[in-house]
């Protein structure tokens, strides 16, 4: 692949006693969407939340820019960051600012930005997603999913090198889920390096480039959308995929329910029979 | 947090260094004539004119200063003052810690009795209420010749004033302060001497030349004429600064043949309208009124308490974020311990005793009793502040600060631009209560001698016995100050809502 972003050896994570990243190495390239599943408690977002040093590796190195980050000062610290934007699972707007605010603010602190220039900009972004019409307004007036698409161009507007998202859509009511997915496919498309957590297993099949599968604060698995989602796993891989994603079970769902409506009539043993699978399927 | 203690380091030092070495100041209770006694702002009197006399004779400048009686002999042990002149009795006692000039006058201590009540001989003080001025020799004429405790009052006045309320049976007083308040007060009369003894100048021990310089002033003064003069003039004056001093106001002929609740109310009005002219609107010698007392003490008030609550949020912010980021993230060890220990020793003293020390001992050679007023109680206030607004930190979602830092933001940055905005608004009642307090606390100043409002008020009823008006009208003012304060919090509070999310509701 492309230029090598982010190169992560032996990363290591503990709280306290508790070791929850074991000892982490992945390379995240210049363009790709690396999107990272498994089981809560593996470690994804504690893996995430050391790319930009929000946790600070107990060990191991990341290599960013041609530095190891995870050494560096504290202001080469505050530099990445800035280079690096996140989206939270609780968006963290600013209550007390407008929108245009929250957008403006770190361009116009750590930028050096004109407060004229960065709200042209944040103008446009708040267009690209659709709530130009809500650059006055405070985060309390907004829905969840526009928070959240807010939140995502405040870290635009900072022009980062790469985009960590962090559960994007888990605090968000299930209507609101697609129009925050729609804007993270629209950023992939555009060539934005991401690296994603996130339950939505269709968003991981559709947009991801590699997929990583981090269980007990290992990588135990890794590899394209279709080798992960579309193969047969043995062990914690395949018995997450089934659980949670229902990957495999979608399958057999829909070839039930294509012979159920092959003809024209439904009976009440064949509603029996999808009910039963969709309750095992649940389990 | 370097450059802070930096630019405080050199006010303090600054203050020290415009201390001219060339002044001579004297300490002085200025409730006492015609020894000293306030002339408008200025303090005039028989020992500040021997004084000034002393500074002349030494090529200094001169200054004098006025606190509590109490206060006089420790500002010289301290320091703070050169000479203490304020009708001062040489006592075994007290010359143990102060030497003493050759004395300049020889008085005794007097009883004042109502005449309803009269006063015949020394038995009939056994076992009664004795009205004094603290400190004084009268207390300890009472406490170690009749060997009781006597009633304490800050003046003469104010105890002649319990006296014709009937808080206590007799008053004792020097006799010059005695003759003072019998003046012009048909009711009260005064005894023979019960002691007599004598005034004179104390000084620091271990200032031969400085005691050399005081005798020969007052051999000089007494050689030629000018002691003399002095005490016929002032006393002149103070007499006439009491004419017409009385809070008692006799019937008026038209009143006693009126029955009934008009005559009570139109003898009530008489009494209050005189009253209100006596406090705040006669002209003393200088041409201002006694009023003014009250409008300078108001501005020594608002000065101390605005600036003491600014010096506090500044204080209060520093310690508030030093803490809460120790408890969050493990930052600024040292500087936490340093700022526990700072909130315990700050909250676990008296305000009192802590404007005490910082006046005669922290910062004995600062000039201006207003700065040490501001930095005494502003270093208090941010203790508290300094609470309240950790409370607001810890409150505010990490979230918050999570995605401060994620943007790039430092510590800092995100703190100050984020965090705090929110911290304050979530704690603005809490610390508007702070202000209150803090306002009213200032009322306690006059233990460092600065006259506020509640001093202003206090010296106008030493000057005419009136009790009713000045103090409800410091109440008064008080009051309108701490209701304008609350309006004005609730302004900035709706304000604050109005602007962004509900404070209590962080998941944005």
């Amino acid at each position: 692949m492309s230029e090598v972003l982010l190169k992560i050896e032996n990363l290591k994570k503990s709280f306290g006693k508790l070791e929850v990243l074991k000892g982490l190495t992945t390379d995240i390239c210049k363009g790709e969407v690396v999107v990272m599943i498994g089981p809560s408690g593996g470690g994804k977002s504690t893996f995430l939340r050391c790319m930009n040093l929000l946790e600070q590796p107990t060990k191991g190195s990341i290599v960013f820019d041609g530095i190891d980050i995870v050494a560096a000062d504290e202001k080469t610290k505050n530099r990445v960051r800035s280079e690096m934007g996140m989206v939270f699972q609780h968006f963290n707007l600013f209550p007390h600012l407008t929108i245009l605010d929250n957008i403006t603010l770190a361009p116009r602190l750590v930028r050096g930005v004109a407060r004229a220039e960065a709200e042209k900009e944040a103008l446009e972004l708040l267009a690209r997603v659709g709530l130009a019409d809500k650059a006055k307004a405070y985060p309390q007036q907004l829905s969840g999913g526009q928070k959240q698409r807010v939140a995502i161009v405040r870290s635009l507007a900072m022009h980062p090198q790469v985009m960590l998202f962090d559960e994007p859509t888990s605090a968000l009511d299930p209507e609101m889920v697609g129009e925050v997915l729609d804007v993270m496919k629209d950023l992939a498309k555009n060539g934005m390096t991401m690296v994603v957590v996130t339950h939505e297993m269709r968003f991981a099949r559709d947009v991801a480039t590699r997929v990583l599968f981090l269980e007990g604060g290992y990588i135990s698995a890794q590899g394209t959308p279709q080798e992960i989602f579309e193969q047969k796993h043995d062990g914690r891989l395949g018995e997450f995929l089934g659980k949670v994603a229902g990957v495999g079970f979608r399958e057999k769902v829909r070839d039930e329910l294509r012979d159920i409506l092959a003809d024209d009539t439904v009976t009440a043993e064949e509603v029996e029979r999808i009910r039963k699978l969709l309750k095992e399927g649940r389990q | 947090m370097k450059k802070f203690l930096a630019a405080l380091s050199g006010l303090v030092l600054a203050t020290c260094v415009a201390q001219a070495a060339e002044t001579l100041t004297m300490a002085t209770e200025a409730t006492f004539p015609p020894y000293e006694f306030l002339r408008g702002p200025e303090i005039v009197g028989i020992d500040v004119e021997l004084s000034r006399a002393v500074a002349q004779k030494l090529g200094k400048e001169f200054r004098a200063e006025n606190m509590d009686f109490d206060s006089v002999i420790p500002a010289v042990i301290s320091g703070k003052a050169d000479l203490a002149a304020s009708g001062i009795t040489v006592t075994e006692d007290r010359k143990k810690n102060v030497d003493f000039s050759e004395p300049y006058v020889k008085t005794g201590i007097v009883v004042i009795y109502k005449k309803s009540n009269p006063f015949t001989g020394k038995d009939q003080l056994k076992g009664k209420k004795i009205g004094v001025q603290g400190g004084t020799t009268s207390d300890a004429y009472v406490k170690e010749e009749l060997k009781q405790e006597p009633e304490r009052f800050k003046t003469p006045p104010e105890a002649c004033a319990a006296m014709l309320a009937g808080r206590c049976a007799f008053v004792i007083a020097d006799v010059d302060p005695a003759r003072n308040c019998v003046k012009g007060e048909a009711a009260l009369a005064i005894s023979d001497f019960l002691s007599s003894e004598e005034y004179a100048i104390a000084i620091a021990k271990g200032q031969p030349e400085l005691l050399a310089a005081v005798n020969e002033t007052i051999a000089e003064a007494k050689a030629d004429g000018r002691l003399a003069r002095w005490i016929v003039d002032y006393t002149a004056e103070s007499d006439r600064l009491k004419d017409g001093g009385s809070a008692v106001v006799e019937p008026t002929p038209e009143s006693v043949g009126r029955s009934g609740l008009a005559a009570w109310l139109d003898e009530k009005w008489t009494a209050l309208r005189e009253d209100f002219y006596l406090c705040f609107l006669k002209k003393a010698a200088d041409g201002s009124s006694r009023g003014m007392y009250l409008v300078n003490g108001l501005s020594i008030t608002l000065q101390v308490a605005l600036a003491s609550i600014v010096f506090g949020l500044v204080l209060g912010f520093l310690v508030a974020v030093i803490r809460s980021s120790h408890d969050k993230y493990g930052y600024f060890t040292v500087l936490n311990a340093l700022c526990k220990i700072y909130l315990t020793i700050i909250r676990g003293t008296p305000m009192v005793v802590q404007l005490l020390i910082t006046y005669y001992i922290i910062l004995r050679s600062v000039e201006s009793k207003v700065l040490i007023a501001i930095l005494a109680f502003g270093i208090n206030s941010g203790a508290y502040q300094a609470e309240i607004m950790r409370a607001g930190i810890v409150s505010i979602d990490p979230g918050q600060m999570e995605a401060g830092r994620a943007l790039g933001l430092s510590y800092w940055r995100t703190m100050i631009r984020i965090i705090l905005p929110q911290a304050i608004r979530n704690v603005l009642p809490a610390l508007g209560n702070e202000f209150i307090v803090l306002m009213k606390d200032t009322s306690i100043v006059g233990y460092i001698a600065l006259i506020d409002l509640a001093k202003g008020g206090d010296i106008i009823r030493s000057q005419t016995y009136s009790v009713y008006l000045p103090y409800l009208t410091v109440a008064a003012v008080y009051l309108i100050l701490v209701m304008t304060m609350t309006w004005l919090l609730g302004l900035l509070e709706r304000y604050l809502r109005n602007t962004g999310a509900n404070p209590v509701h962080n998941d944005s």
